[in-house]
């Protein structure tokens, strides 16, 4: 009788310990980065910057080289990849983040794709690069990866 | 003896519901703007592989980049669905802190 009291009372308490904190601490929402919202802003323009650009110059064809080839435009690419490096390496370090950092996985293997598609196209197609058609749902696909992490982040301040 | 009247429970309920109500049906029209797009995409894709104009291995790598793209913006809607609980929950207990931090005798919950 005595040990079973003494169960029960151990569980006793250990629900009460669950209420106490499901209850005292409320539920945490993550804080809101304004330098996250900046880059991811910056992440945008720069990838509209560049996409328009591989399609301005599409019909050039310079005695160097087409312009919109991934070689002619590797720092622009490079700079996208460290942007999201630096990113996730910020939102790793903010408390209570993992919905931020799955979305910035996500968003490193878009990016991912997008450079492979370029960079495959270089050597694999007479025009050395992606057809503008492409590159149209390209940027959209990109456009609307970094809006809803952009979203993500703004829904932290009670937006959407 | 009940700490909660049947009003306080509505109270709650009714608090949950004004925070999640309007964000989630902006984020359902939102969800579904993003499926159109992704749509019209793939349908340039295959279009695009039908006439020849691209081979199969440049659709693949097309097709990742949208899969790889409608995943981060799926990722993207758990997260901010998750904060959206959060807030409906925290705004339910919000409307009974009063009381239940009378009935317990210390603010065991945030008063709003």
């Amino acid at each position: 009788m005595k040990g079973t009291m003494s169960r029960f009372g151990r569980a006793g308490a250990a629900a009460t310990g669950c209420l106490v904190v499901a209850l005292g601490g409320c539920i945490s929402i993550p804080a809101y980065d304004a330098t996250t919202d900046t880059m991811l802003t910056t992440l945008q323009s720069s990838t509209d910057t560049l996409i328009d650009h591989l399609i301005d110059t599409y019909d050039a064809t310079p005695a160097t080289g087409k312009a919109c080839a991934y070689s002619k435009n590797t720092q622009e690419f490079e700079g996208l990849r460290l942007t999201i490096g630096v990113l996730t390496t910020r939102a790793d370090a903010l408390y209570n983040n993992k919905y931020t950092l799955a979305a910035l996985a996500n968003l490193r293997d878009t990016y991912g794709s997008f450079d492979a598609a370029v960079k495959d196209a270089e050597h694999s197609r007479p025009d050395h690069c992606v057809l503008p058609q492409l590159l149209v749902t390209d940027q959209r696909a990109l456009d609307s990866a970094v809006g809803a992490v952009l979203k993500l982040e703004l829904a932290k301040t009670g937006g959407l | 003896m009940s700490i909660l009247s049947s009003d306080n429970v509505l109270a709650v309920a009714n608090a949950m519901l004004g925070v999640l109500g309007k964000s989630g049906a902006d984020i359902l029209a939102y969800v579904n703007s993003e499926s159109a797009k992704f749509a019209q995409s793939i349908e340039t894709i295959v279009s695009l592989t039908k006439s020849g104009s691209i081979s199969a291995d440049e659709a693949k790598l097309q097709l990742d980049l949208q899969r790889n793209a409608s995943q981060t913006v799926l990722t993207s809607v758990e997260g901010i669905t998750a904060i959206m609980a959060a807030r409906a929950i925290n705004a339910g207990l919000s409307a009974i802190a009063g009381i239940v931090n009378t009935a317990i005798g210390f603010n065991i919950l945030p008063t709003a």
